[in-house]
Formats: structure tokens, C-alpha cells, sequence
């Protein structure tokens, strides 16, 4: 399963990559903002995307609504990435098809099987 | 295998965290020179933000406490609108200290 993590934090696409690479046995390519997170969801086609919610310029909100506005990624299934105080603005975005949330702090020896989780049910 | 990548994790977070707490202490002093610094502030309150996010998720649950006190205050004081006091300046070095005696 290859997977596409946005977030602006080198550590959190650090531990991400060892959590999804290592326990998860992902393929994991990383995006450090949200534009570059829609071009390389275009060219390298994920199975999901792990996106963080806040970011400066292009937001995880404004992020998800670029990859729905795309064809080429409209249908890429999106996880976000969220502190528990932004998980009310999550829920919305739930309605408008994003997958689910996992919040930040994460547990890195479970996150790949709650993403898995989330992308079930 | 988990108690390897738990100590691998925990020494790239403390290498890392570092730099970022000097960085933290540099804000507080562009703070205490002006309160009303607002470049200053948001960059600290971004750090404390990540820290907040961070912290457990590396394996040091009191920096994620810590820093997210720090960044509730700043989040309170962005919503009034209101400049730091002396006494926010001064509680959040004492956060940051907490924050690196937690990496020590």
C-alpha cells in the first residue's frame, strides 16, 4: 500500500515514515506543504493520503478541497492528521467525504493499523 | 523490534528538539524586548503547537503536556486579540525549561 503524508512538521513525516514503513510495511512519500502534497498525489498515486490540518499557506482544509477538484485525485481516499482541539473542524470535513481523522499526539506502533482501520470502514 | 524503533525515535526527537528549544529561547527574548512582537509570537506559539503534537507520539508525554499549556495560552491570547503579559513571557520559559529537562 503506498501512502502520501502532507504536514508542514520534518518530525511528524519523520516518525510517520518509520510508523508506516516500518510496522505498517507501507510505501510512504512525504509532501511538506499542500500544494506540493496535490502534485505529488497527482504523479505518484496513493492508495491514501495522510493529511495534516494545519499547515501555513495552503491549509489541510483548502489541500483537501484541491484534491477533490481534481480528477486525477478526486477519488484518493484522505485521512487527516489533527490536534484534538481542531477535531470539531474535522468532523465537517468528514461530511464532505474525507475518511476520518487521527489525532495528534499519535501512537507510532498503531498508526498504521488505525489509518487501516479508518480506510475499512 | 518496538523497543528499538521506540530508541531510535526517542534519540531523533531529542537531536531535533534541541536547535528548536534554542530557537524557542530566542523568541522568548524577542518577547521580553517587545511583548507585542507579533512574528514572535506566532513563531512560538507554531513551536509550542508542534511540541504539543509531538511529545507523546516520540515517547515523552510531559513535552506534549507541557507544551500544550503553552499553546493553549497562546491560543487564548490570539482569540482576545491581547499581546502577551510579562507573566505569559515568564511562564512560558518555564515551560520551555520543563520541556528540555524532560529531553536531558
Amino acid at each position: 500500500m503506498k501512502v502520501l503524508v502532507v504536514d508542514d512538521e520534518d518530525d511528524v513525516r519523520f516518525v510517520a515514515r518509520i510508523s508506516l514503513g516500518r510496522v505498517g510495511r507501507m510505501t510512504v512519500i512525504e509532501a511538506a506543504t499542500g500544494a506540493e502534497g496535490v502534485a505529488r498525489a497527482r504523479t505518484e498515486h496513493p492508495d491514501f493520503i495522510l493529511l495534516d490540518m494545519m499547515m501555513p499557506g495552503m491549509d489541510g482544509a483548502a489541500t483537501f478541497r484541491a484534491l477533490r477538484d481534481c480528477e486525477e485525485t478526486a477519488d484518493i481516499p484522505v485521512v487527516f492528521l489533527t490536534a484534538k482541539a481542531m477535531a470539531p473542524e474535522v468532523e465537517r470535513l468528514k461530511t464532505l467525504g474525507a475518511r476520518g481523522v487521527v489525532l495528534k499526539p499519535f501512537d507510532p506502533m498503531t498508526l498504521a493499523s488505525d489509518v487501516t482501520a479508518l480506510l475499512a470502514s | 523490534m518496538s523497543d528499538e524503533l521506540l530508541d531510535g525515535l526517542a534519540r531523533h526527537f531529542r537531536e531535533h528538539t534541541r536547535p528548536r528549544l534554542r530557537e524557542m529561547a530566542e523568541l522568548l527574548d524577542a518577547l521580553d524586548r517587545n511583548r507585542a512582537d507579533p512574528l514572535a509570537f506566532d513563531q512560538l506559539a507554531h513551536h509550542f503547537h508542534g511540541l504539543a503534537g509531538l511529545g507523546t507520539t516520540y515517547g515523552f508525554p510531559r513535552v506534549s503536556d507541557l507544551a500544550g499549556e503553552g499553546e493553549d495560552d497562546c491560543i487564548r491570547l490570539s482569540r482576545a486579540g491581547a499581546a502577551p503579559e510579562v507573566a505569559d513571557v515568564t511562564r512560558w520559559r518555564e515551560l520551555t525549561a520543563g520541556i528540555a529537562r524532560e529531553l536531558c
